[in-house]
């Protein structure tokens, strides 16, 4: 298969287009990708660090309640007239009141509690949430906690200082809505007027309440966790993982992502963004960032860790969108590249296939036209030099044909007449014989001599003979028609070549015509002089088989009418065959 | 080389791969197991897995309420095998939860020392000519007390009580054993059974030690941090070696006595329950643990006692081995009570 140069071009164009706008596309996209992995792991990290605020405001929301709890001056008037039962009873119904609107203001707190330093941490006011309020534990109903951290850590505290509990779940009976709930408790102790220790102000705080409120606005597709300064999951997407401590298993995060060990244990770093298997569906991989939350608390130093999965699929769909527009870019270019590719090869390929036709047709011996010579280019500076080359050529092409042409008329023709000689006349003969054969048509073959022709030759000389030639030559040619053919044999001899006759009456006609011709005096150098000949006529079939016969016949004829008188012509006859066998 | 036969070679292979895996994953079996801190820690378990080619899951429990509560929460349907004191045993093999071994899957019993190998000569571990458990680890539960702070080497249970350590104390979180030690407080004939009488007193008295102590602990760890953190003088030692081991591996200045009243000791025994789904497994989990090397971890990283070795006895005195208790539930009930600090003022 031929290809011709402007496929070839184009394809390697289209080629390295398609190549490189694809090699620039798939640069694009990873780059993107890592770009939008990275501001995703960026927007996380930001997004869990506004949790953790949130969160720790949230903490210090609760431990300034339980501050302004403490320094209620109810408070104060009933540990100052704690040992008169009346008073004492007034401001306690005071104090129940402030504490319920506060448990009634607050959904995310479970209870509210006073909690006396004497008979061994006895409650002294106690508000509980229940399913449908809040109500006023009876004085029967409280309790002694005096064994739990929050009470002991807590009275051991200088007023303004809160101790923040670890988060678990609140085994302890009859705390009704909280019973059994994930727990956070914010205590402040309480002092009486003289400095001496009266009690401690416990705040129960809902943790999942309190993480929904915190956790409201981010999408359901993102996990969020919190986990204990130990690892252990509080909330998780998974319900049964959560307090795993409590219950006798432990579901830590740094068994699931073993990265966040060194942040656990290490108190210099405070956040952490990585890529890791998601902690719900392990076979999933997600963008994870955590940052601890540390509480300021006075009894003992605590953090929490919130973090936020974010499903790595969701993070590449929006890669997978400008992916998808990229190779939309790309396929773009690719077809940009494809068209000028193709423009691109038409317009070279063009001017060299007009070239290419033009030597062409050079080649077939048309002239050579149609080059892009107006060019100013390389290709017309190519077309210029071909058409200089074709034109320098076809002269030289010209000057051999006419050389040629003058060779083949000296071979052919009788110089003095220009007449066809003995080598061309006898090819004639041999195609018309052929012809006829064929056609099975008539010809006719006549032999002219001059009658005393040498006698002018010695009396006026050669050249006088040559031009007596030369009219003889003319005369005769005006009496055949165009198609036949007169040569000149030699010296004075002459045939003609009939072709296609209608009768035996045409060649007598022609004869008779020439003998009449020839009665005019051929004037020579200005002197008249006169001349006759004799003509011999064979025709085929009837008087030869063949070229030779046909000749030899014609030329007896002629010799049978020289010897009968001259200036006559005759017609080949058995008599002639005779007479010419006989004198053989 | 023929690079298409290899081809071929590498697809199929890739292909089997591929059809194996679900079924190899899916088939892996698993031995779960509810026990104590030390019981089966990782690298056991680990070695287990690798050997049998299971998945072991460890659900530590730090009560025998705890266990019970677990153990019967879906009729023992949850865990293969447990870990239990003989005197709780009873109450599980009463309600059918647990199941007798198939002794012939236990060869590593050869093992034990005489008086463990001897089963039906302890009580508690055979039933109706069955055995139900196998012993695998005990202590005594004495008093740990810091040898600085304390005034003398406590002699009696009733340090607990002492108002001289008031806020000094811990004690463990578990209603059984407490209302045991309560009621050999009062000098009950017998602290495993307590009548009505029995129990208003063992109650008034564990609401006096809940007055007494700081706190009341849960697990061994929580105790080196309490301890730590807190000023503690007198501990009561529910996990007796181990705690003590605990305790002075983070560097505490302890000693350990046993209480003129006697000692409440505990053996533990591994047991089967009944909704274990492969009891074969569970027996080979059983034996894996009274091989020397895997008994002897128990004293060696976790200080507690096993069957294979004699244990160097730490504190000479009178050991009460656990019984059953006359009403579990009840001490549990009253003891939930009592820890969310009830005056049962009535």
């Amino acid at each position: 298969m031929r290809l011709s140069v402007g496929i070839k071009i184009g394809f390697w164009l289209a080629l390295l287009g398609t190549f490189a706008t694809g090699l620039m596309g798939f640069y694009a996209y990873t780059q993107s990708r890592e770009m939008l992995i990275a501001s995703s792991q960026d927007k996380l990290l930001t997004a869990t660090r506004v949790l953790a605020l949130r969160f720790s405001h949230s903490v210090n929301a609760v431990a300034s309640d339980v501050r302004f709890l403490s320094s209620l001056s109810a408070l104060k008037q009933l540990t100052a007239n704690r040992s008169d039962p009346k008073l004492s009873a007034i401001y306690r119904k005071q104090l129940e009141d402030v504490m319920t609107s506060v448990l009634e203001a607050h959904p995310e707190y479970f209870q509210i509690r006073l909690i006396g330093a004497a008979d061994y941490g006895r409650e002294l006011v106690r508000v509980d949430k229940v399913e449908n309020g809040v109500i006023v534990v009876p004085e029967s109903d409280l309790q002694e906690k005096g064994h739990f951290p929050y009470f002991f850590k807590t009275i051991k505290l200088s007023p303004g200082e809160f101790y923040i509990s670890r988060i678990n779940l609140n085994k302890e009976q009859g705390s009704h809505a909280g019973q059994g709930q994930p727990t956070l408790r914010i205590a402040a102790p309480v002092q009486t007027a003289d400095g001496s220790i009266f009690g401690v102000v416990v705040v129960n705080v809902d943790l999942n309440s309190l993480f929904s409120f915190i956790r409201k606005d981010i999408p359901a597709d993102i996990n969020v966790v919190l986990t204990n300064q130990e690892g252990d999951y509080m909330v998780h997407p998974v319900a049964a993982k959560n307090f795993g401590f409590d219950k006798g298993v432990r579901y830590r995060i740094q068994e699931d992502i073993a990265e966040l060990s060194p942040m656990l244990e290490r108190d210099n770093q405070d956040s952490m963004v990585l890529n890791t298997a998601n902690v719900v569906s392990p076979a999933s991989a997600s963008v994870a960032a955590f940052v601890k939350v540390p509480f300021v608390s006075h009894a003992e130093h605590r953090f929490v860790v919130i973090g936020l999965l974010t499903p790595l699929q969701r993070v590449l769909e929006e890669s997978r969108a400008l992916g998808m527009n990229i190779i939309r870019i790309t396929l773009l270019f690719i077809l940009l590249a494809l068209g000028i590719s193709f423009v691109l090869a038409r317009y070279l390929s063009r001017p060299l296939n007009s070239m290419a036709k033009a030597v062409q047709r050079f080649a077939a011996g048309e002239p050579m036209t149609g080059l892009p010579v107006d060019r100013n280019d390389e290709i017309g500076y190519l077309a210029n030099s071909f058409e200089s080359m074709a034109s320098r050529l076809s002269a030289r092409v010209d000057e051999l044909k006419s050389k040629q042409q003058f060779l083949g008329n000296l071979a052919y023709h009788d110089h003095l007449t220009g007449l066809p000689n003995r080598l061309l006349f006898l090819d004639r003969l041999k195609q018309t014989f052929i012809k006829a054969q064929r056609n099975r048509t008539r010809f006719a073959v006549m032999f002219i001599d001059l009658d005393k022709f040498k006698e002018i030759n010695d009396t006026h000389g050669h050249a006088v003979g040559d031009e007596v030639l030369k009219i003889a030559a003319l005369r005769m040619q005006d009496c055949i028609r165009h198609a036949d053919t007169l040569a000149r044999l030699a010296g004075d001899e002459f045939t003609i070549l009939l072709e296609d006759l209608n009768s035996p009456a045409d060649p007598a006609r022609i004869a008779q015509k020439i003998i009449a011709y020839f009665e005019q005096p051929f004037v020579v150098e200005g002197r008249e002089l006169f001349m006759t000949c004799s003509l011999g006529i064979s025709l085929y079939p009837q008087d030869g088989e063949d070229v030779d016969t046909l000749l030899s016949s014609a030329d007896a004829a002629m010799y049978e009418a020289k010897e009968q008188g001259r200036n006559d012509f005759r017609f080949y006859s058995d008599n002639i065959a005779e007479s010419r066998q006989g004198r053989s | 080389m023929n690079f298409r036969l290899h081809w071929r070679l590498i697809c199929i292979l890739f292909i089997s791969i591929g059809c194996m895996y679900p079924s190899l994953a899916g088939a892996r079996e698993k031995l779960r197991v509810i026990a104590w801190d030390g019981y089966a820690d990782e690298e056991i378990v680990e070695a287990f897995e690798k050997r049998y080619q299971v998945d072991v899951d460890v659900i530590l429990v730090n009560s025998d309420d705890d266990l019970w509560e677990k153990i019967n929460r879906n009729n023992a349907a949850d865990y293969d095998v447990f870990a239990v004191n003989t005197a709780e045993l009873q109450r599980y093999i009463d309600r059918g939860l647990s199941v007798s071994f198939n002794l012939e899957n236990l060869p590593n019993r050869i093992h034990q020392l005489e008086r463990f190998k001897n089963l039906s000569a302890i009580p508690g571990v055979m039933h109706q000519g069955k055995v139900y458990a196998i012993p695998y680890t005990y202590s005594d539960m004495g008093l740990i007390f810091d040898r600085k702070k304390v005034k003398e080497i406590p002699r009696s249970i009733s340090a607990l009580w002492d108002p001289a350590y008031r806020g000094r104390v811990l004690a463990y979180n578990g209603s059984s054993h407490n209302f045991t030690i309560a009621a050999m407080r009062t000098g009950a004939p017998d602290p495993f059974s307590l009548d009505k009488n029995g129990f208003a007193l063992a109650t008034r008295k564990l609401i006096a030690l809940r007055r007494n102590v700081l706190t009341f602990y849960s697990s061994p760890q929580e105790v080196v941090k309490l301890f730590t953190e807190n000023d503690i003088v007198l501990v009561y030692a529910n996990y007796g070696s181990q705690q003590l081991k605990a305790l002075r591996d983070a560097g505490a200045d302890v000693g350990y006595a046993i209480p003129q009243e006697g000692a409440l000791t505990w053996l533990d025994c591994w047991a089967v329950t009944r909704g274990s789904r492969n009891r074969k497994l569970a027996e080979a989990w059983v034996n894996y643990t009274l091989e020397k090397s895997v008994s002897q971890r128990l004293s060696r990283v976790h200080g507690l006692a096993n069957t294979i070795t004699r244990f160097p006895d730490h504190a000479e005195g009178k050991i009460i081995w656990l019984e059953p208790v006359e009403d579990s539930s009840k001490r549990k009930q009253l003891w939930d009570r009592i820890l969310s600090g009830d005056s049962f003022l009535e």
